[in-house]
């Protein structure tokens, strides 16, 4: 076999979801099949650093604990020096800057083939707005909603301005309603409002995180999450049905391990698992997301709506993305039969996905 | 008073490269000294950064510049860039300028004139910003996607054809979905030109746009702001031939601009506000110069451009000249507002 490719695992960041990153990125970065790859694990600081990091950082429990121990334990990198410590980097950042476009455009101008969606694709994920734009115009069903921003609410020194934006969730939306930033991820800043009086203070939460918000009505039925992988030709997972206490699906209940009860498929008859799937993998194909990526969403009287799309997701060991994973069977070569898909040929696949698309890409991804 | 440091990136890797250089060259040259220390960031070809002194930006192309870089430039790497500047002022454009560069700038946290990341890719992304377009009900050229995956690989160019002559006819417009400053740009006039059109612009783009040849006059129009976007005055940019090549946009004395257009002011207003809404939807920021066309019935839009060209013919400075602004001015107010935004986002821009 040639020299084995250098996979760069980069994870840490400057977002709210830096601590998954870092659960994220440790999994991938054991999970990375030594018969195939070299693992290389490199870790973002808040200032947007990178630092190529040792494995007793790695298995660190927090963000902190790296970072008092970088100017000891790793050596930090010039970005134009990726280039020849790794062949790919396996993008493990998650939430702003990670996901969003941003190292992606990083990348693109260090020309590093990376795993994952590109430029385009990752901003649009992340920026629920206009996804809702396009998904209602493509005919997609999707929660009833308003978007309102920090200068049409907070700024307005007129107290009917803020009336005429309550009025209108009132009449638009009705209550509960959810109440989020428009790019953020992991449940950050969601809040569900019940009644008038509790707007305000929901909205100063989900302003702290971004100076647009998004009002959605609340959907009373099965959430699920789809997984799809794959570039110019994707396949749809079998999505995944979440059931939780509480209202929401929040940050806790997504990421204690038990904190949710996962059911893979989803309750519903196997028509709507279907078609969830064939729509997941529609919007995957047109917003061009690439490598893999997930659709969000809720089943409600046998209808499906769709809620969002991320181009990144969490991956540690007791992620329901690997329920989907196991239950995909795939051909490998040398091997006639079709096998059930593992966590470690799933890391595998995403970086073999990886190096198809940016092969083929002309310019960008 | 302690000055701003800008520092104005030129050169880059795409195709328009050489107008980034005489964009940069009047830039540099109106910026308010009393305000702003300069500081010249040059991009290679390999997209590393140069810093270089005055006399760099003189030189005849981009080429001569690289040639003489590892002489008279230092090499700044990418993280040592926010201890070097306080705001970046692109004056590259095109592919990675428009696209990548935001991305950078925003891990870095560098305040900056970009359209933000979001805006910088989609307004390259000709085929997805038609998408949104159209969903808040503008006017887009018809057109037909063709995609490499369909053309190539599954072979299916004779329905694809068949279905470019129905819907659109000759003679149509070829362009690759991801390029700009007429790159790869043709107009067949039957089956055999069409083919050999789509297969060329492939070669740029795994993506290809065929779409009609609209009639009528040529508009671009300048859009500014953060929150609350507004439009200034449009200039008419007539053609001399099929469309405008990059010698009309760019060669001095060689294209005709008419700010403001031959059209009635209900017109131009029609013009102003379909181009806000525009630059809103697509989720621009700080400045964009979006290009569109009055067929005599309707206004629609072609797309929009960010940063746009800054030489010192273009159709920018006739539109700010209109206001009352110098180019002084407006470079100031571009800063200003920019650097504002940066400060009060969550996330990138």
């Amino acid at each position: 076999m040639d020299k084995k490719l250098k996979i760069g695992v980069i994870f840490g960041g400057k977002s709210s979801e830096k601590e998954i990153s870092l659960a994220t990125g440790r999994y991938i970065y054991q999970l990375i099949d030594p018969a195939k790859f070299e693992s290389v694990a490199i870790f973002m600081d808040e200032k947007g650093h990178i630092w190529q990091i040792p494995d007793k950082l790695i298995i660190q429990n927090t963000t902190n604990d790296i970072v008092e121990r970088l100017k000891k334990d790793a050596k930090e990198i010039h970005f134009e020096d990726l280039k020849k410590i790794t062949n790919v980097i396996f993008i493990a950042l998650l939430g702003k800057y990670g996901e969003d476009g941003s190292i992606q455009g990083l990348l693109e101008l260090l020309g590093i083939p990376y795993t994952g969606s590109g430029i385009l694709a990752s901003a649009l994920g992340m920026d629920k707005k206009t996804v809702r734009i396009l998904l209602d115009y493509l005919g997609y069903r999707i929660p009833k909603g308003i978007v309102v921003s920090k200068i049409e609410f907070g700024q307005s020194q007129t107290k009917s301005k803020k009336e005429e934006i309550k009025n209108k969730i009132k009449n638009q939306i009705g209550y509960p309603c959810v109440v989020k930033p428009t790019r953020e991820g992991s449940s950050v800043g969601v809040v569900v409002s019940h009644k008038e009086d509790e707007l305000e203070k929901a909205f100063e939460q989900a302003f702290y995180f971004d100076n647009e918000i998004l009002i959605e009505e609340y959907i009373k039925g099965k959430e699920f999450m789809c997984v799809v992988f794959g570039n110019d030709n994707p396949h749809a997972m079998l999505p995944t049905e979440v059931s939780f206490q509480g209202e929401i699906h929040t940050y806790d209940s997504k990421y204690m391990p038990g904190g949710a009860q996962y059911f893979t498929p989803i309750r519903v008859k196997d028509e709507i698992i279907k078609k969830i799937q064939k729509q997941a993998q529609e919007i995957y194909q047109i917003l061009g997301l690439k490598g893999y990526g997930r659709v969000d969403g809720f089943v409600l009287n046998s209808e499906i709506y769709i809620g969002e799309v991320h181009t990144g997701t969490i991956m540690v060991p007791s992620s329901y993305v690997f329920h989907e994973v196991s239950r995909t069977k795939i051909q490998l070569k040398g091997i006639e039969s079709k096998i059930p898909m593992t966590p470690k040929i799933w890391v595998s696949k995403i970086i073999e996905m990886a190096l198809e698309a940016h092969k083929n890409k002309k310019g960008l991804l | 008073m302690i000055k701003k440091k800008i520092g104005l990136f030129l050169g880059g890797k795409s195709s328009e490269k050489e107008i980034s250089l005489e964009s940069a060259r009047h830039v540099y040259n109106n910026l308010d000294e009393e305000k702003y220390e300069k500081i010249l960031l040059f991009v290679d070809s390999s997209n590393a950064f140069w810093q270089i002194n005055e006399p760099l930006l003189w030189m005849n192309t981009t080429k001569d510049i690289e040639s003489n870089l590892k002489l008279d430039g230092r090499r700044v790497f990418y993280e040592e860039l926010k201890q070097l500047v306080d705001y970046v002022f692109l004056a590259v454009h095109g592919k990675f300028a428009e696209d990548a560069m935001p991305g950078l700038l925003e891990i870095l946290d560098i305040p900056n004139n970009s359209a933000g990341v979001l805006g910088g890719a989609i307004s390259m992304d000709k085929d997805k910003q038609r998408f949104l377009l159209k969903a808040v009900g503008l006017n887009v050229p018809k057109y037909i996607a063709v995609k490499i995956d369909d053309w190539e690989i599954k072979n299916h160019k004779h329905e694809i054809s068949n279905k470019i002559q129905k819907e659109i006819g000759f003679p149509c417009i070829v362009k690759p979905a991801r390029e700009g400053s007429s790159t790869a740009l043709a107009m067949p006039k039957n089956e055999v030109e069409l083919n050999m059109a789509i297969d060329n612009a492939l070669n740029f783009d795994n993506v290809v746009l065929v779409e009609e040849v609209l009639a009528g006059k040529e508009v671009t129009t300048a859009v500014i702001g953060v929150d609350r976007p507004y439009a200034l005055l449009p200039t008419e940019t007539p053609a001399k031939g099929d469309f405008l090549t990059a010698k009309e946009k760019f060669l001095p004395g060689d294209a005709r601009m008419i700010t403001p257009p031959n059209l009635s002011d209900d017109i131009v207003r029609l013009i102003q506000k379909s181009c806000v809404l525009a630059y809103k939807t697509l989720g621009l920021k700080v400045f964009s110069r979006i290009d569109g066309f009055w067929t005599g019935k309707k206004f629609v839009i072609l797309e929009p451009n960010n940063p746009p060209a800054m030489t010192p013919s273009t159709a920018l400075w006739h539109q700010v000249a209109e206001t009352g602004m110098t180019a002084k001015d407006f470079l100031t107010l571009i800063i200003e507002i920019s650097s504002k935004a940066h400060m009060n986002k969550r996330g990138p821009l």
